[in-house]
């Protein structure tokens, strides 16, 4: 199914290793409801929005290391925003990382707001193709998953931000 | 108005977030509480984020910028007491509501305003969907029966109406619940993103802007804030509260006394006016606070992380000494704030010192628990002390039945705790959501509830073991005794476990102290007693009686004075230097009492947190199973471990060995100055005149030590695979049978998080190490850009150093490296412990056999003459049996033959084997051995003894101190013991079956004695693997330096007598449970006044010693016999009859004519062998009769003799040596 909300995904690659690893997305942004045109009219509910995330392929010595992330959560004003959001990595698939995103309480996006992720990962991810899903709703009926493929834009080492 | 209310001063910080606050994205960390997810049956995760988890975005957008303010509740609110009956700890409840006034001057001309933060307010009682009644904080319902998801805390802005406090609408309001705690989180009243508009109001200063000027954003402001707090509800008022909560009142205080409970609180009341205060109101100021939306970064205390030092150790002092020793380049320092911080500072001069505090720090790198009872038999205490020994009491024959359930019951407890674990593991595991098991993985659901179901069975059929054992303990209470005695329950040895890691931090930035000294109670107001005068720039302002003040309707009536209050002093802030000439001379400039904690704004930094995120890999302690194939990769040098550069395993980190990550978060504490603090003024009791200012100096000196610590909390559950921090319910089905855990297993979805290590062995650094404050400052302590972190170095102490010249992989650096030496995680504990001198049994148990010779571990008792040069023997009693000493033989060899002494019962050592079976294994072994070993034993003892020191020479009056200092060959059990069963993997492969562990075949040296020690009482010992029959072919010896080579070459041609104790690796024991354990039965030849120390590093050292008066009794029946021939002497007298051979010497008028010995120490006496056949010989013992120059024709003609000169201490007691 078509994902109900638009995403932007920015990786940033992270600093530069010292051995001769592929690189290393480090840190990814996924930013959701920008779009601004149109959504006041048809709003959307959300309770959960997921990146999956695939593990580095090329060098298997990177899927077999112990992960560190760090998570960064928007902050938002008020219920109809979700009051507040979570992070939570599942890293039980050695194969993927999904992180899902979810509210405090189901969010209205109406293309008024928008609200940024950020979430930095050690080893990183080489692709630049993620998954996401969504559960969402139309006007007030039920939620149901969406999934699609999100390319991400991939940022200079410069643009780097967050944690460090 | 009336003094009905007592001010209680609270401390208000205000934060400033500007623009440049911010926008910089590495100021903060903030999280904030995630019951939500905690309850969601799909993610279950911790009621508080991770860390590094979850921070909050505070740069996007304007949102976070104004003025945060958050007063910090007093001590005494925010103290947990524990009701000792429940097990649980009670919070007092906090006031609910509170005003906050602002007076912000911009542009010349001041306003005010005002909010009231409404507490409590949740938001399942919001009256509709508006957002202004969001709550501002994840919160747990506290009125619901289940856990179920809440929101808490509202600001109510005083523009838009006033005050309603909508209780005052509830016809059946519900009893309040907001304490320091909120939902179960300590940090919930201090740190700022818990408890928003609870206690802390975001001031955005938006009403502040002025169209007219065309602000965009708050304009440049001159602020101070004032916030009033009350409780809703007088009956919940501390005051009303404090005698409720147990433990809250000391002893003795009585709980309808205002002026106990106020002393109990900690806070004073001005001259005693406590008859009228029936509750509490709270109040505190931030003044003079700079706004400026496009100005600077205010300056505050928060370091920049450059001059920030930190160092690790085992404990705190052991990471405050590295810390002190490398700042002042100093060893000595070092060791002086070591000895400080333990309370050794006198230990310092002592030539046992360096060992004594050395022994403290190790104890401090664990922690103890119970390790049971034993019961005895007692005498009451006397009703007046005497220095007389208590005669030994024996024991009722029950007691070994009694101590056997007490046993039973120990062991079960144990057990229990570990299938309780066992069920909770499984049952948390099974309840969590599919998607945080490991992928791919197979759930046998029937297998896992099977288990869960048998393991339920286990735990109910063994808590009714407990509790048939517990009542059969109790009846055993109720035993009849005679009056005079009493059953007394002893603690059995503790188990211990050793502690986190330290980290101790200097220049982090604060000087807050741990909490308000006893003697220095918070000072309290009355609201007929406030400030009446301040001086600003040259005039006396005196308090408006109507001062600009928010629309107080509905707010306590003392709101207004108190703002006039805050008028005067906010006019003191907007005035030149006035608010800093005030705080700094409050008696010359005010008139009333000064509030505390009055001050000019800073900006704020107070250090809360320290996280942190390691990397970490294993050195385990043993590679290649326990077999022969197998290998340490450890090695004990009798002092510590030190690893052998083998064992890490390959991975595919840095370095190609396997790591694992771990990031935590724990409270800092100015725990090190404040300990240190106290000991100083410990010693300021006992402390000469001359030196008590010094003390009051350094006192003053540790309470401004900028120095925080704090232990990586959870880091040894981590390595097992446990997690305490987490924020979990507990479900209510499985809590009568798991009982109530702190802990969750982490089964480590993630297989690549595996790491279950009980025997905690390897090297970490940090990636990442922060100090947040309150408001969620961080200070960045580690730079994490890379594999290879760009770091200080930090200081280590040696314990945690590792060798630089064994990396962990090649080419690594090993500054950043912390060394973590083996460590078992399981509680153990070293049982080295004396046993019954003959049958090994432990002394508990004995009554089942009364002992004649009473219940001591002295196997018998040796003395070194060095007049006659032999070694005397005696009884556990002190009765002879024998002496060895060299004689040369028909074929001319020297060697070591027995005599038996006067009035001995044994010919020869086989003789007395049945009743003394160690003294006759000891001198069997060594008759017929060749003179050197018995001069080498002869050097060994005297050698040892001049070392070893006597704590109480005086005590020991006994006569046999003539010939020398006595041995003691005391019996004595070893084993290492792990309380109840191994540890197991919970991951989640393991969990369900989970394997053997082979940590409880590993093998740990054991050091017995201290050459070097002072006071270590060890001359050596005998032993043999456990099983056999202790062998007294080899005495082990602690010698150093010269000596060595003399042993080294006194080998005989059955192998060396003596061997060398080293590094203990001769007595090497597994650790287990106790159904398993395994023990090993040694003789020790010691000093009997001195203890014997078994030194492991894997646990504290332990000691073993003999009861002092078992000591006494036996000393002070030994006869001192002095061997003496020929002597030339006539006897007067009638032989003595074979009867008579162990009675008292004769009536004085037969003796033996010679030159008599000093009396002063008892009566001498000579004692000669009759003639007789097999058996022992029959002695002769003869008063000593003067030889005086009288002419005695009757006289027989004197006879060469062989005998003994024997010394026989009076039964008074009057004639021991002094």
């Amino acid at each position: 199914m078509t994902l109900l909300l638009p995403y932007r995904v920015d990786i940033t690659p992270g600093p530069a290793t010292a051995d001769d690893a592929p690189p290393r997305y480090h840190q990814l942004r996924l930013t959701v409801g920008e779009e601004g045109q149109g959504r006041a009219e048809q709003p959307v509910r959300c309770t959960r929005i997921a990146v999956r995330v695939p593990a580095p392929t090329s060098d298997p010595r990177l899927a077999r290391q112990p992960l560190a992330f760090s998570t960064t959560v928007p902050s938002v004003r008020s219920s109809a925003q979700g009051q507040e959001w979570w992070i939570v990595p599942d890293t039980t698939d050695p194969a993927a990382t999904v992180f899902a995103c979810v509210p405090d309480q189901p969010a209205r996006f109406d293309g008024t707001w928008t609200i940024s992720f950020l979430i930095e990962l050690d080893p990183g991810f080489e692709t630049t193709d993620v998954e996401i899903t969504e559960e969402t709703a139309a006007d007030n009926g039920p939620v149901s998953n969406r999934s699609s493929r999100v390319a991400a834009t991939v940022l200079a080492a410069g643009a780097w931000e967050g944690q460090e | 108005m009336t003094d009905t209310d007592l001010i209680v001063p609270v401390e208000l910080h205000a934060l400033v977030a500007n623009r440049a606050v911010r926008a910089d994205k590495d100021r903060f960390k903030r999280w904030s509480p995630m019951f939500t997810m905690m309850l969601n049956e799909e993610f279950k995760t911790s009621g508080e984020p991770e860390p590094y988890e979850n921070l909050q975005d505070y740069w996007t957008g304007t949102g976070f910028e104004g003025v945060h303010l958050q007063w910090q509740l007093p001590e005494a609110l925010t103290t947990g007491h524990l009701d000792h009956d429940s097990g649980e700890s009670t919070f007092p409840l906090v006031p609910n509501r509170w005003l906050v006034v602002r007076y912000a001057t911009v542009r010349g001309a001041t306003t005010v305003a005002g909010w009231v933060v409404h507490s409590d307010y949740l938001s399942s009682q919001r009256p509709d969907a508006n957002p202004i009644w969001d709550g501002s904080n994840s919160y747990l319902n506290p009125y619901a029966a289940t856990a179920t998801t809440d929101r808490i805390g509202r600001a109510h802005d005083l523009a838009t109406g006033p005050w309603h406090d909508p209780r005052e609408d509830d016809p059946a309001p519900r009893p309040l619940f907001l304490t320091a705690i909120g939902s179960g989180l300590p940090a919930f009243a201090a740190f700022a993103p818990y408890h928003r508009n609870v206690f802390l109001f975001q001031d955005t200063l938006q009403d502040l802007r002025d169209r007219q000027h065309g602000d965009n954003y708050p304009p440049d402001a001159m602020l101070s804030y004032a916030v009033i707090g009350w409780y809703s509800d007088d009956d919940a008022d501390i005051l009303r509260q404090a005698p409720e909560i147990p433990d809250l009142l000391p002893p003795g205080a009585d709980p309808g006394n205002l002026v106990d409970v106020l002393e109990a609180l900690g806070w004073a009341v001005p001259d005693c006016a406590s008859g009228a205060i029936r509750r509490t109101r709270y109040a505190g100021t931030a003044l003079g606070v700079d706004w400026q939306r496009e100005g600077l970064v205010p300056d505050s205390d928060r370091p920049d992380g450059t001059s920030t030092k930190f160092a690790l150790g085992h404990s705190t002092a052991d990471a405050g000494a590295a810390l002190v020793a490398q700042q002042t380049r100093s060893a000595r320092d070092g060791d002086l704030i070591k000895a400080l911080f333990h309370g050794e500072l006198g230990a310092m001069d002592s030539a046992d010192g360096p060992i004594d505090l050395d022994e403290a720090m190790r104890r401090s790198w664990f922690s103890g628990s119970e390790g049971g009872s034993l019961w005895r038999v007692v005498n009451r205490p006397a009703e007046q002390d005497t220095d007389e020994p208590a005669p030994e009491l024996p024991q009722p024959e029950w007691l070994d039945r009694l101590n056997d359930h007490q046993a039973e019951y120990d062991q079960g407890m144990a057990e229990l705790a570990r299938l309780q674990w066992r069920l909770w593991s499984l049952w948390w595991l099974r309840e969590l959501p599919e998607k945080r098991r490991p992928k791919p993985f197979e759930f046998d659901v029937a297998a896992w509830n099977g288990e869960i179901t048998a393991v339920g069975e286990q735990i109910s059929a063994l808590q009714a073991t407990l509790e048939e054992l517990q009542t059969a303990i109790d009846e055993f209470a109720d035993r009849e005794l005679p009056e005079t005695q009493e059953l007394k329950r002893s603690p059995q040895p503790s188990f211990y476990r050793p502690a986190d890691p330290v980290i101790v931090m200097e220049g982090a930035g604060t000087t807050q102290p741990l909490g308000r000294p006893d003697d220095q109670p918070l000072p309290c107001r009355l609201p007929s007693a406030l400030l009446t005068r301040v001086r600003i720039g040259g005039a006396d302002v005196t308090p408006a009686p109507d001062p600009p003040a928010p629309d107080l309707t509905g707010l306590p009536e003392l709101c207004r004075p108190l703002i006039a209050e805050l008028a005067m002093l906010d006019r003191a802030a907007r005035t030149g230097s006035a608010l800093e000439d005030i705080v700094a001379r409050p008696a010359d400039l005010t008139d009333g009492p000064f509030p505390e904690y009055t001050r000019v704004w800073r900006q704020p930094w107070l250090p809360m947190y320290l996280q942190w995120r390691i990397k970490y890999c294993a050195t385990p302690f043993r590679s290649g199973g326990t077999g022969q194939g197998g290998s340490d990769n450890w090695t004990f040098d009798g002092d510590d471990y030190h690893w052998n550069g083998t064992g890490v395993p390959e991975g595919d980190g840095e370095g190609g060995v396997r790591w694992t990550s771990f990031a935590g978060r724990s409270f800092l504490t100015p725990g090190l100055s404040y300990v240190l603090r106290e000991q100083a003024k410990r010693k300021l009791a006992g402390a000469p005149d001359e030196l008590l200012g010094q003390l009051r100096l350094l006192q003053d000196d540790f309470d401004e030590l900028d120095i925080l610590s704090q232990t990586l909390d959870g880091f040894n559950d981590w390595l097992i695979q446990q997690n305490g921090a987490a924020q979990v319910t507990t479900d209510q089905r499985i809590l009568d049978l798991a009982g109530q855990s702190n802990h969750v297993p982490d089964a480590a979805g993630d297989r690549r998080e595996q790491r279950f290590q009980p025997v905690r062995a390897g090297q970490f650094y940090f990636t990442e190490l922060h100090v947040i404050d309150r408001f969620g400052q961080a200070l960045r302590l580690v730079t994490a850009l890379d594999s290879q972190p760009a770091q200080l170095a930090p200081v280590r102490a040696a314990s945690v150093t590792p060798d630089p010249e064994k990396p962990l992989f090649p080419g690594a650096k090993t500054d950043r490296f912390i060394q973590l030496p083996p460590r078992l995680l399981q509680d153990a504990r070293i049982r080295f412990e004396p046993v019954h001198h003959s049958d090994d049994r432990p002394l508990a148990a004995v009554s089942s056999a009364p002992d004649p010779l009473g219940d001591t571990p002295v196997a018998g008792w040796l003395l070194v003459n060095h007049l006659d040069q032999t070694l005397l023997v005696y009884a556990p009693d002190g009765s002879p049996l024998g002496e060895l000493r060299v004689i040369r033989t028909a074929a001319g060899q020297r060697e070591i033959a027995w005599n038996s002494l006067p009035h001995a019962r044994y010919d020869e050592p086989g003789d007395f084997e049945g009743v003394y079976p160690h003294v006759a294994g000891f001198a069997s072994e060594l008759v017929g051995r060749d003179a050197d070993t018995f001069g080498l034993l002869m050097t060994t003892i005297d050698r040892a003894l001049s070392r070893i020191a006597d704590p109480a020479p005086e005590e020991d009056r006994t006569p046999a101190r003539l010939i020398g200092r006595p041995v003691a060959m005391i019996r004595a059990r070893l084993g290492l013991e792990l309380l109840g069963p191994p540890l197991t993997d919970p991951a989640w492969d393991e969990a369900l079956r989970p394997s053997a562990q082979e940590y409880p075949d590993y093998r740990w040296p054991v050091r017995l004695g201290a050459y070097e020690r002072l006071a270590d009482g060890l001359i050596g010992y005998y032993t043999s693997e456990p099983g056999q029959d202790t062998s007294y072919r080899q005495l082990h010896v602690p010698v150093q330096g010269r000596d060595t080579a003399a042993y080294a070459s006194a080998a005989a041609d059955d192998g060396p007598y003596f061997s060398l104790i080293g590094t203990g690796a001769g007595i090497a024991m597994p650790a287990r449970s106790v159904d398993r354990s395994l023990s090993r039965y040694l003789t020790l030849l010691a000093c009997p006044h001195t203890a014997v120390h078994a030194t492991t590093d894997l646990l504290p050292v332990t000691s073993l010693a003999v009861d002092a008066d078992l000591t006494h009794r036996a000393l002070a029946a030994i006869r001192a016999s002095f061997r003496l021939n020929p002597l030339l002497a006539p006897v007067r007298s009638e032989e003595p009859t074979r009867g008579s051979a162990r009675s008292e010497p004769e009536p004085a008028n037969s003796g033996i004519f010679m030159p008599r010995p000093s009396a002063l120490h008892g009566a001498w006496s000579w004692a000669e062998p009759l003639v007789s056949g097999d058996g022992p010989p029959l002695w002769t013992d003869l008063p000593i009769l003067p030889a005086d120059d009288l002419s005695h024709p009757d006289d027989p003609v004197p006879a060469a003799r062989a005998g003994y000169l024997q010394l026989h201490p009076r039964a008074d007691g009057q004639g021991e040596t002094r």
